[in-house]
């Protein structure tokens, strides 16, 4: 059992919507969902990262959002993860993300 | 003689390669209604049109048999009309290929071409798998495998026997 | 008469004196009991306030010393204590949990690298599909060579060798294609192993790190409680030291009236001292002399009378008046 992602792009905003399990699984649905994006090279994209559906995240997701954070260009482009239930957030907390990531 | 190979199912079957003109890739043909079911239909080769035989449908073969994907790789052999064979053997163009409309012979897999000495061809065994003994010229052991050199003639529907 | 009178004047005076110096001996002991009651009751109080100080220095050591924040930061002390510890377990969970995410984030990339391998193997894949489509039209060709060769007869029997080789060209090519096509499936097989491979180094549940950090975070708010708790009582502590330390100086205070015993001794041993003079002015030899009248025998008692009255005067002026501490003040003394 796992997730399914969905993508509503903008100009300058992507946001990729996880829904179910968010686990090693989705490791293709979730690198496809930015790839495009970012192997353009282009700078300043913001991605939005909607966990409202997402029921459980694993430490491979982390592995993958740290992948989106490096391929996006750390600087250059901010990464926001929104509607994270607490269950969720706390794993995100525990790993530090707030540091890395804007979590709302 | 030279016998152009070729196989259908499981069977390995010859052509002698006088009668045949070319062999080319299945393409696209179309279907001619209210014709025998054997007939796959009609092709356009440069121009000339070719009326298609589906040899294992011609052979009586059932669906089962027909196996999956039937046709959809498969070649075509393209045989000579009579008057083309007169002017290299005229007298093998009188006794096995009496037809004048270009024809051709949809089958699996090509072969090669193999020189047979006719002092080897053996009439065909009386009770052969997957085709009847009135299609076959004669048989030949090759390598281990039953080479069945094919009666053109009888499978086109032109009865040897009957016409002369 | 005279000499009965005389002899008994004498034993008064003699026992007079005795009396005098057993009082002179008592004075003298009592001054030095309470000297010494004094000395001793000064000592044990101090005695008191020195323990009670050390008692406060004890426990406020043993309460620092389970509160020391920087024990192991510098090396130097290497005090272990709870506060420290609780946040040292923090320390190694925080790195665990980063351990975990790093290993996470390296597998996540292999497994990018892994799934573009793949993709180019299906583009191999692909061209070998190409390569066989050549290889079969070229089979195709070279036996419509060979058919036209042999319609050609003698003459066409060069050309149907050269045919004859370009097909077995054409079967290698396949074959060669075949056998990289088998090496592909293999490697492809083997890539899937080593993905799922990864996938195990890849997915750690991360529950167990949310739980550990909430009992991390209860010891540390349990730790807070005791340091409160050790606060609170380290200040009831040192309240009940000061209490006893201010007890202790109020007693020592009091024990100062050994200055006052000393001055009443004092007064009291030249009070002895006047009445010795008296007993030696009440000399027998004095009042029963020969040849003395009445007149001079009142005369001369008078005189022994006014000297006494003198010294006792002399010795009161010089006497302490207080008889209690409390009335005048310590500075006095």
């Amino acid at each position: 059992m796992s997730g399914t992602i969905s993508v509503e792009r903008s100009d300058k905003e992507t946001v990729i919507n996880i829904k179910g399990r968010f686990n090693f699984e989705m490791h293709s649905q979730f690198r496809t969902a930015y790839q495009e994006d970012t192997s353009k090279g282009q700078k300043g994209r913001k991605f939005v990262i909607d966990l409202s559906g997402t029921e459980y995240i694993d430490s491979s997701a982390l592995g993958m959002l740290l992948l989106l954070r490096e391929e996006a260009g750390t600087n250059e482009s901010d990464i926001e993860i929104i509607n994270a239930k607490p269950e969720i957030r706390k794993i995100l907390e525990t790993a530090n993300f707030q540091r890395l990531f804007k979590i709302s | 003689m030279l016998v152009s190979t070729f196989t259908l199912g499981d069977l390995y079957l010859g052509i002698d390669i006088v009668l045949v003109r070319e062999i080319n890739r299945s393409m696209e043909c179309t279907p001619v209604p209210g014709s025998h079911d054997y007939i796959r239909g009609m092709l356009n080769i440069r121009g000339r049109v070719i009326t298609l035989f589906d040899l294992k449908k011609r052979l009586g073969w059932s669906d089962n048999e027909l196996g999956d994907g039937a046709g959809i790789k498969q070649y075509n052999v393209i045989m000579k009309t009579h008057s083309e064979v007169l002017k290299i053997n005229p007298r093998l163009a009188e006794t096995k290929c009496p037809w004048e409309d270009p024809v051709g012979l949809a089958v699996d897999q090509l072969g090669d071409v193999r020189e047979i000495v006719d002092d080897n061809i053996l009439p065909p065994p009386a009770n052969m798998g997957g085709i009847s003994a009135d299609f076959v010229h004669g048989v030949v052991e090759f390598e281990r495998n039953l080479l069945i050199i094919l009666d053109v003639a009888t499978v086109l529907g032109f009865d040897e026997r009957s016409s002369g | 008469m005279e000499d009965e009178a005389r002899r008994i004047a004498e034993e008064i005076v003699s026992e007079y004196r005795r009396q005098l110096e057993s009082v002179r001996f008592e004075k003298d002991q009592v001054k030095n009991l309470v000297q010494d009651a004094i000395g001793k009751l000064t000592d044990s109080f101090n005695g008191l306030r020195s323990s009670s100080d050390e008692q406060l220095g004890l426990v406020t050591g043993l309460t620092s010393s389970m509160q020391d924040d920087d024990g192991g930061e510098d090396g130097s002390d290497k005090k272990i204590n709870i506060r420290g510890f609780v946040s040292e377990t923090d320390k190694i969970l925080k790195t665990f949990v980063n351990h975990i995410i790093l290993v996470s984030r390296q597998s996540m990339e292999m497994v990018h690298r892994i799934d573009d391998l793949s993709s180019q193997m299906a583009e191999i894949v692909e061209l070998l599909n190409d390569i066989n489509a050549i290889a079969e039209q070229t089979n195709v060709l070279s036996l419509n060579a060979r058919i036209v060769a042999a319609r050609a007869g003698q003459a066409g029997e060069a050309f149907s060798v050269v045919a004859s080789e370009v097909r077995k060209l054409a079967r290698n090519s396949h074959e060669f294609s075949d056998r990289i096509n088998g090496v592909v499936r293999n490697s492809k097989k083997n890539i899937e192993s080593a993905k799922g491979i990864v996938e195990i180094m890849a997915s750690k549940d991360m529950s167990f790190a949310i739980e550990a950090k909430g009992r991390v975070d209860e010891m540390m708010a349990e730790v807070s409680e005791i340091d409160r708790f050790t606060a609170e009582t380290i200040h009831k502590v040192t309240g009940v030291a000061d209490q006893i330390s201010n007890q202790v100086g109020v007693a020592v205070m009091s024990m100062q009236f050994e200055d006052m015993v000393t001055q009443l001794s004092e007064s009291m041993e030249k009070k002895i001292h006047v009445l010795e003079n008296f007993s030696q002015a009440m000399d027998p030899d004095i009042l029963f002399g020969d040849g003395l009248t009445a007149v001079d025998r009142m005369q001369r008692l008078e005189q022994v009378l006014e000297g006494q009255r003198a010294g006792f005067n002399a010795v009161d002026r010089g006497a302490v008046q207080q008889s209690s501490m409390d009335e005048g003040d310590i500075e006095l003394f």
